[in-house]
């Protein structure tokens, strides 16, 4: 049985990684205290509980990624030959279905409140022996949890892109996006506190389609990795066109008349095949493994790329092959 | 993408934004406010209070209604130079007219519950009865409850927490007359004379009810709780003036 090598990062890499990996612990750490602060303040406001519902899942990404990046470690054997590189891409399809539902949910909840014109309450508490409003502590809860993502976020974002980890990087999206929602729920609050009972469930509704939204994006993303979709880079919308960058390394080999290449997904790494058609059979064997030590080497995304002699009538036209012999 | 994200935040946040400061400036220091029925039209009114007979906490009496909740919204009503309409009913449809903000607030020794939340908004719990196992003055506290016979009153939730700590709840209708352990809020017992044990059987948070949504009103009803000194002792001394 041919088991493939274990995939490893270029050290520089390994080092982004490795930073990627401490700033997703602090992200996670400052996500656990935004949700036991905001607990303690919910009273009886939808928006503040579809927010806090929602800094409840935004821990699921970051958990699931410190998971998968222990689990990816492991090198491929007997029964997982192709390895492990897609451990991220099942925890974020978990995330993204979880997202999705809990927002549609949510959404549903928030409309129904509004229909049943129900006055939300928020009432009073007491801090240092006085009284005082509870949505001023609310407006102040949430003005704390909206700062940390968004500067989180940002610095996702780069890390993210650097080591090609989308999931990371839709998360960092989240983040970013993540003040309005802390700024619908204090729009809410403060609503209410002016009288309008419709001002809490329709801030809610706000947060709950944006929860959706999140949801069905990272739902795509996950759908696209696992159907093998070719490549995109995590930061453009575009695929990565890295086929025909392939392409062309083979056809400037000089026994090389014909090349075409498919890639997929496999986390944040691609792998795929290349079909040549060589001019002669002379020295095939040792030319097509030379050929695909040179295509794993081509780049650091790059896991595994097998290079297969076909005979030339098989070849679908690509700009590579614009002169076949 | 981002583009999108960028006019969602023009055409939906900036207004909601700049209507919201608009409001808050116009609202001045009376924030919150009320949404049915605003503070300035209960200061110096009438405020519909409904109360459901439940001693100490509301007694009704040849002179009208008394009890600790009856004296506690009395001062209140006259904080606010305010004077008061009872309402006489049960708790549920006391309750439900709350619902329909045909009430301002309702008393009758109410305690937190899902019943209370689900039709109105409860105010934080003002007091917390201690439901304790005491002994006539001259006795002297078992050294544990394992076996204990404890009289309780005959209707009680505290028969279950008792037998838990391994004693005997024993319903009785004439309570405090017999010698024998009596299980009550610690306020009762010490108007008898009871020595009070430490084991904690339940506790009562007691609340009262206000319509939902009235943030200004709750504010205003919970200040005036929060400062409303010697609560046990008053208690005491309804429950022993009985």
């Amino acid at each position: 049985m041919k088991i493939r090598q274990l995939y490893r990062l270029p050290p520089d890499k390994q080092q982004d990684l490795n930073y990627l990996i401490r700033l997703e612990w602090w992200n996670l750490a400052f996500r656990i205290s935004i949700v036991a602060i905001l607990g303690t303040v919910l009273g009886n406001s939808q928006a503040m509980k579809v927010a806090w519902l929602e800094d409840m899942l935004s821990l699921i990404p970051p958990i699931a990624f410190l998971l998968a990046v222990r689990f990816r470690k492991r090198p491929p054997n007997e029964t997982y030959p192709y390895g492990y590189q897609r451990a991220t891409i099942i925890a974020f399809l978990c995330t993204a279905t979880a997202l999705s539902a809990m927002g549609l949910f949510l959404l549903g909840d928030s409309l129904l409140k509004l229909a049943q014109q129900e006055h939300p309450s928020i009432g009073a508490i007491t801090l240092f022996g006085e009284t005082i409003w509870m949505g001023w502590l609310m407006v102040g809860v949430l003005i704390y949890s909206v700062i940390p993502p968004v500067i989180i976020g940002r610095l996702q974002i780069k890390a993210a892109a650097k080591v090609h980890e989308k999931t990371v990087f839709a998360d960092g999206k989240m983040s970013k996006a993540d003040w309005m929602t802390g700024l619908a729920a204090i729009v809410g609050v403060l609503g209410v506190g002016a009288g309008f009972w419709w001002a809490d469930a329709v801030a809610a509704a706000i947060i709950a389609l944006d929860v959706t939204r999140d949801g069905i994006i990272n739902l795509k993303e996950a759908i696209g990795d696992l159907l093998d979709r070719r490549p995109h880079f995590t930061s453009q919308e575009e695929p990565e066109y890295m086929e025909e960058a392939l392409e062309a390394e083979l056809c400037a080999m000089p026994w090389v008349a014909a090349a075409s290449v498919r890639l997929r997904e496999e986390g944040p790494i691609f792998s795929g095949e290349a079909f040549v058609t060589p001019h002669s059979n002379d020295d095939l064997a040792r030319h097509l493994k030379d050929a695909s030590r040179h295509l794993n080497n081509y780049d650091w995304r790059i896991y595994e790329v097998v290079v297969t002699a076909w005979p030339n009538e098989e070849h679908s036209l690509s700009p590579a092959n614009a002169n076949p012999p | 993408m981002m583009q999108s994200r960028d006019s969602f935040t023009q055409f939906v946040f900036q207004p909601s934004i700049l209507i919201v400061f608009a409001v808050l400036a116009l609202a001045g220091c009376r924030y919150p406010v009320n949404i049915e029925r605003p503070m300035t039209d209960m200061q110096g009114s009438e405020l519909n209070i409904g109360l459901s007979e439940n001693p100490p906490w509301v007694i009704n009496t040849d002179q009208g209604p008394a009890g600790l909740e009856v004296e506690i919204i009395r001062a209140l009503a006259e904080n606010m130079d305010a004077t008061i309409n009872w309402h006489w009913d049960s708790e549920g449809n006391l309750l439900a007219a709350l619902s329909h903000y045909q009430l301002d607030l309702v008393i009758g020794g109410l305690t937190q519950d899902s019943n209370v939340s689900a039709l109105a908004t409860p105010t934080r719990a003002y007091y917390q009865s201690q439901y304790r196992v005491g002994v006539p003055e001259g006795t002297s506290l078992p050294s544990n409850l394992e076996d204990v016979e404890v009289a309780v009153p005959v209707v009680n939730h505290i028969a279950q927490a008792l037998k838990k700590e391994g004693a005997i709840p024993h319903p009785t209708s004439d309570l405090g007359k017999h010698n024998e352990a009596v299980a009550n809020p610690s306020w009762w017992l010490k108007a008898y004379g009871y020595q009070v044990g430490d084991w904690e059987i339940a506790t009562d948070h007691h609340v009262m009810a206000l319509p939902k949504g009235e943030n200004a009103w709750m504010l205003a009803v919970q200040r005036h709780l929060n400062s409303y000194p010697d609560i046990e002792q008053r208690l005491q001394r309804l429950e022993a003036g009985q």
